[in-house]
């Protein structure tokens, strides 16, 4: 399953968008890999730019938005150079997407069944009828207790777990060799957030399919991934393994949002709380741009903007306490 | 769904009971028939008379429910000027304006649908700029004012299309596009934001990740969705339908309903009148149902109850 060439290298990426009120620049220099068959989280508060980075895989920041540095290496092919067409390719064979609402992301007047198929159809290039009983396999694999109603009935008919387990029928079957999860449980219940976790889990390794796990529970961090990658602003300000996360946090953010996690053994206690909020993109402050709401920050911090320091090969960080 | 029909069919009655009401209210209190009815010279006991024949001597509810009572029946009385039974005469009608109504329908969604979707796909383009800005013309610019516009051009300049009269397909295109022109701008400008609204969509978005390709976005996902609103708007434009064609049937002499109803308006011819409102308000009635109907077709989320 490991291999050394990595299956994704995003290389200094940076997306801005071109409003009306000036250049919002909403991810920054983001650099990072996926191995194949890897699952790696992206960790970060709303408006930190996870979901722009997803979006910027896949080809679909859309007007104002551009991608106005770097490069997506994809296999090692370099995806910012696409057409529309080849990108159509990758989106249909090699790259597929879960997002965090099933039922706006599945078209209202359209069954369940017509979804599958006409995604498995302009994927696999199959008959009609070959389709649907991919459909039906994909519906099961799944584990979707009664499929042929299920693939009869319309989005709205369904509950927000049968309708994620749905959206990662769609999102797998075309064997992908990455998907982004972009917050897909974030929506649902707990308990079905742990199904829904668990098929994505066995589906991919049963696939070999790497996974870009976008959220901003590191509940679900601690279920799912290898890697985790924090973010902050715009920019990635820690990356490490999920252990040493959870362990020893290097970043201050990183830290303030572990804290603020509930733990079992502390109910009684008050909840911390990063202070403070997440600065708007268009509004980002000099410096670190975690300064203002650090408890470590120090005059340097206002006015240097730091690098990503590697700490180790698999943990590095964006601090200036970590300068040698 | 057929219980579904059945329930609002039966919500029909008493809609019409008040049409009915309300159009037999204003024509009887819009003045008496019977001195019009008369020569000039024609004494107070003739008045009496002719009063008492038409049962105008007794008090309002008791002629409104007669009234009502031969409606029920089929029987709108008599027009005065055609000596006929009026329902007969506006039925006779009634096929012109429908044949107007669908042709110029056709006009108007033929030309704001395509037009429409353009303009959203080419949002703030110089092609959106001009099809939105020519919709707010078209909307603007009065029935009347165009067809004679067009007249003037086609049929006087030009000598290509007849100037007003039926009988060939030739005959419908200049009725077809007056009338359809102004519902053709509400149409297109509806058309435009639904079709901006769902391509901002999630599922649109989906649709674009899972590699599905950019005719079917459009055509199906986008255009299927925003379809909705578009077809309860048109079925509701049939009102403007109907209030263009009485002005739009005049001007090219188009011997439909709307020129019934008016010549009727002039002549005082009663009868014509509320025969005619009572069919249009059919009209406008079934219209909005269709709509309902197909509103469900189109959208499962929809359960009529």
């Amino acid at each position: 399953m490991e291999s050394n060439q990595p299956l994704l290298e995003v290389e200094h990426l940076s997306t801005h968008f071109f409003t009306e009120n000036g250049v919002v620049p909403s991810i920054n220099d983001i650099t990072f890999s996926i191995a194949p068959g890897e699952i790696v989280a992206l960790v970060g508060e709303s408006g930190s730019g996870k979901s722009v980075t997803s979006m910027s895989i896949m080809g679909l920041v859309e007007s104002p938005g551009k991608i106005v540095n770097g490069r997506i290496l994809f296999n090692n092919q370099d995806l910012t150079a696409l057409s529309y067409r080849k990108y159509q390719k990758i989106r249909r064979n090699d790259i597929s997407m879960v997002f965090q609402e099933p039922l706006t992301a599945l078209n209202p007047v359209f069954s369940i069944g017509f979804h599958l198929v006409e995604t498995i159809i302009v994927q696999q290039k199959v008959s009609k009828k070959k389709a649907k009983a991919i459909a039906f396999e994909w519906l099961e694999k799944v584990r979707i207790p009664n499929p042929k109603e299920v693939f009869a009935s319309y989005p709205h008919e369904l509950s927000g777990g049968m309708r994620q387990r749905v959206m990662i029928a769609m999102a797998l079957s075309s064997h992908p060799r990455l998907l982004i999860a972009d917050e897909p449980t974030t929506a649902l219940d707990v308990t079905i957030q742990k199904q829904i976790l668990d098929v994505m889990k066995t589906l991919s390794k049963e696939l070999d399919t790497a996974i870009l796990f976008i959220t901003h529970d590191l509940g679900v961090v601690a279920e799912m991934v290898d890697r985790v990658m924090v973010m902050y602003g715009g920019e990635i300000v820690e990356t490490s393994s999920v252990k040493q996360l959870f362990h020893t946090p290097k970043h201050p953010y990183s830290e303030g949002l572990l804290k603020s996690t509930p733990k079992i053994q502390q109910s009684d206690e008050k909840l911390d709380t990063i202070g403070g909020a997440v600065p708007s993109p268009a509004n980002l402050p000099t410096g670190c741009k975690f300064h203002p709401r650090c408890p470590k920050a120090f005059d340097r911090c206002t006015s240097e903007h730091p690098s990503l320091i590697n700490l180790n090969n698999e943990n590095q960080v964006r601090c200036l306490l970590y300068e040698s | 769904m057929s219980s579904y029909i059945r329930r609002r069919l039966i919500q029909l009655l008493p809609v019409m009971f008040i049409i009915i009401f309300i159009v037999y209210s204003l024509v009887y209190f819009a003045g008496d028939p019977v001195l019009l009815m008369l020569p000039e010279n024609a004494t107070q006991e003739d008045i009496a008379q002719m009063r008492a024949a038409l049962n105008l001597d007794q008090p309002f509810y008791i002629q409104f429910f007669t009234y009502m009572s031969n409606v029920i029946q089929g029987d709108f009385g008599d027009s005065f000027s055609y000596n006929q039974p009026a329902l007969d005469i506006v039925l006779e009608r009634l096929p012109a304006t429908i044949e107007l109504g669908i042709a110029s329908m056709i006009v108007a969604v033929g030309m704001a649908v395509p037009l429409g979707i353009w303009s959203a796909l080419k949002r703030n383009s110089l092609t959106d700029v001009f099809i939105t800005g020519g919709t707010v013309i078209g909307q603007a610019m009065p029935n009347f004012w165009l067809g004679i516009m067009l007249i003037l051009v086609f049929s006087v300049n030009l000598s290509i299309l007849p100037v007003s009269g039926t009988g060939t397909y030739a005959h419908l295109i200049l009725p077809a596009i007056t009338l359809g022109t102004g519902i053709s701008a509400q149409i297109a400008r509806l058309t435009r934001s639904s079709m901006l609204e769902t391509l901002n969509q999630d599922y649109i978005r989906t649709a674009k990740s899972n590699g599905i390709n950019r005719f079917s976005i459009i055509y199906l996902h986008a255009f299927r969705n925003s379809l909705i609103p578009v077809v309860t708007i048109t079925a509701m434009q049939t009102n403007a339908l109907i209030g263009g064609a009485l002005v739009t049937e005049m001007i090219f002499a188009w011997p439909g309903l709307g020129q019934l109803l008016i010549q009727a308006i002039h002549a005082r011819d009663m009868a014509i009148v509320q025969a005619s409102v009572f069919i249009i308000a059919i009209i406008v009635i079934l219209m909005n149902f269709i709509a309902d109907i197909l509103y469900k077709l189109l959208d499962p989320r929809i359960h009529l109850k």
